[in-house]
């Protein structure tokens, strides 16, 4: 059944907080391995995640933000990111995924609210 | 009489910045680590830069993709961070 669903899966934590972007991150190219649509949406701190340029091996963690560019070969298209949230933390320029859509937080939980499972991290 | 406090967390998130800049006296000195670096560019951390010496630590700056950071933060490495530890009174770590 859960196989028809359109799964969203929220960011909400910073890049190394824990392993929530990471586990974030398996677990989106896992649904995308056995073809179930799925999502990616980014706000509050996860925003932060999106910050093009990020260096994980500078303090000895794998740099597992590289893999965001590979999110089109696993057919992960639908990417959105809140733009208050971004303008709130100043980020602005070069991002670290491609394709991604910035949307007003009416539109991002609209768009959101759109999903049948909504997982957040 | 001065004191050094370490931030740890995102002011964005948590509310440890806050408590910190509500403790913080006239001399003291704020280092900015781990998730702390993303205050660099908060709101209640503007008006700091007058008034005090704020500190991040490159490496962990650098691995956020954090740079440049706002005129007023001053990156350092870990051994100025050592000295910094030792040059105060206390530590007051915020995490």
């Amino acid at each position: 059944m859960i196989s028809n669903n359109r799964i969203a899966i929220v960011n909400t934590a910073t890049t190394f907080d824990d392993f929530k972007a990471k586990e974030a991150l398996d677990l989106a190219l896992i649904f995308a391995s056995y073809e179930m649509p799925v999502a990616l949406f980014f706000m509050a701190d996860g925003v932060f995640q999106t910050k093009a340029n990020q260096n994980p091996e500078g303090i000895g963690n794998k740099d597992f933000i590289a893999t965001f560019k590979a999110l089109g070969f696993y057919d992960i298209d639908d990417i959105y990111i809140c733009q208050e949230d971004m303008v709130e933390r100043m980020i602005e320029g070069e991002l670290s995924v491609d394709g991604a859509e910035i949307l007003p937080r009416t539109q991002f939980k609209q768009t959101l609210n759109n999903y049948d499972l909504v997982l957040t991290f | 009489m001065a004191n050094l406090h370490i931030v740890r967390s995102s002011g964005f998130t948590h509310n440890k910045l806050r408590q910190c800049l509500q403790t913080l006296m006239a001399a003291d000195q704020i280092i900015l680590i781990d998730d702390g670096v993303y205050n660099a560019s908060h709101p209640d951390m503007m008006p700091l830069l007058n008034t005090h010496k704020v500190y991040a630590l490159q490496d962990h700056i650098q691995a956020r993709g954090l740079t440049p950071v706002p005129s007023g933060i001053e990156l350092c490495q870990y051994d100025d961070f050592v000295a910094l530890t030792i040059g105060s009174d206390k530590v007051i770590t915020w995490q």
